[in-house]
């Protein structure tokens, strides 16, 4: 974040804006009460129904954050915690909703994770969402119930400095009128 | 490491490889195609680092790990320079091969 005063609206874009994936961690434990405002981070997102499908698990020990790499090619690094963004599949029978076809299942994984990344991001924590990880290896490899399906995990750590990232270039960073269109798809600025 | 004697794999660290390995091979069903040549490289790189670590002391072996980082670390800020190591790195454990004692025998 690079600066902490001014409107809420300005502070609410800062965080958003110099927000980065980050996959380099420094050394150090993460202070509880921090994990638990991400956690209350991505429990406040918003929910599809309001249906609330979703559990997080926090794994902190270094032996099963070693486990799950084994079975995640898309952690690239080793973090100091991971949250394991879950579908609890018991809730989805209760709230009938179709775990497999229902979109907002996967939509709410990203909000939720969205809403972690900025609140970690807040509290000069790096984080990095991955999905490139083997289902039933991390079941496995986390002893999870059957009702528990893992979507993202969620890798989080001391960021090294508080200095905003370079920006991205211009083909990563898209301007708005590139993706975003005034009453017609596809027409020039408004 | 000394004459006559095999590098101590630890079981942990193959299991662990195989499991990267079968992971990748999983996710490859339905990652974009360009993800498979950095999964490849990452399970070359850590095959490296598993003998490495076993005890092996092979200078060839230590520089063929150098090239794979190098490689994996441009693979998004510049393509082409990733594309060309992935051309070079067959050739340079292919020379490897052809050092060894029993390089040329079938």
């Amino acid at each position: 974040m690079t600066g902490a005063e001014g409107e809420p609206a300005e502070i609410v874009m800062d965080v958003i804006r110099s927000r980065r994936a980050i996959r380099d961690y420094a050394p150090g434990a993460i202070p509880k009460e921090h994990l638990v405002m991400v956690l209350q981070a991505g429990r406040l997102a918003s929910s599809g129904g309001n249906n609330r499908v979703h559990r997080f698990l926090v794994v902190q020990d270094p032996g099963r954050i070693s486990l799950i790499g084994s079975v995640a090619p898309g952690m690239l690094t080793v973090p100091t915690a991971v949250i394991v963004i879950c579908v609890d599949l018991r809730v989805t029978v209760q709230r009938q909703v179709q775990a497999d076809r229902d979109t907002t299942v996967h939509i709410d994984v990203g909000t939720a994770a969205m809403n972690m990344q900025l609140m970690a991001h807040a509290l000069s924590l790096g984080s990095c969402p991955v999905t490139s990880f083997s289902q039933s290896g991390l079941r496995a490899m986390l002893e999870l119930p059957e009702h528990a399906r893992p979507e993202l995990l969620l890798m989080l750590g001391r960021r090294r400095d508080r200095q905003p990232a370079q920006n991205m270039s211009a083909q990563q960073k898209p301007t708005l009128d590139g993706v975003a269109y005034w009453e017609i798809y596809g027409s020039d600025s408004g | 490491m000394p004459e006559n004697r095999a590098p101590a794999l630890e079981l942990r660290a193959v299991y662990d490889h195989l499991a990267f390995l079968l992971s990748s091979a999983e996710l490859c069903l339905y990652e974009p195609h360009y993800y498979g040549t950095l999964r490849l490289l990452d399970g070359a790189s850590r095959f490296v680092r598993v003998v490495l670590d076993a005890g092996l002391d092979d200078p060839r072996m230590i520089d063929l790990g150098r090239r794979i980082e190098e490689a994996k670390s441009v693979r998004k800020s510049n393509p082409a320079e990733y594309e060309q190591l992935l051309l070079s790195l067959p050739a340079v454990v292919a020379e490897a091969i052809r050092a060894l004692p029993n390089g040329l025998q079938p």
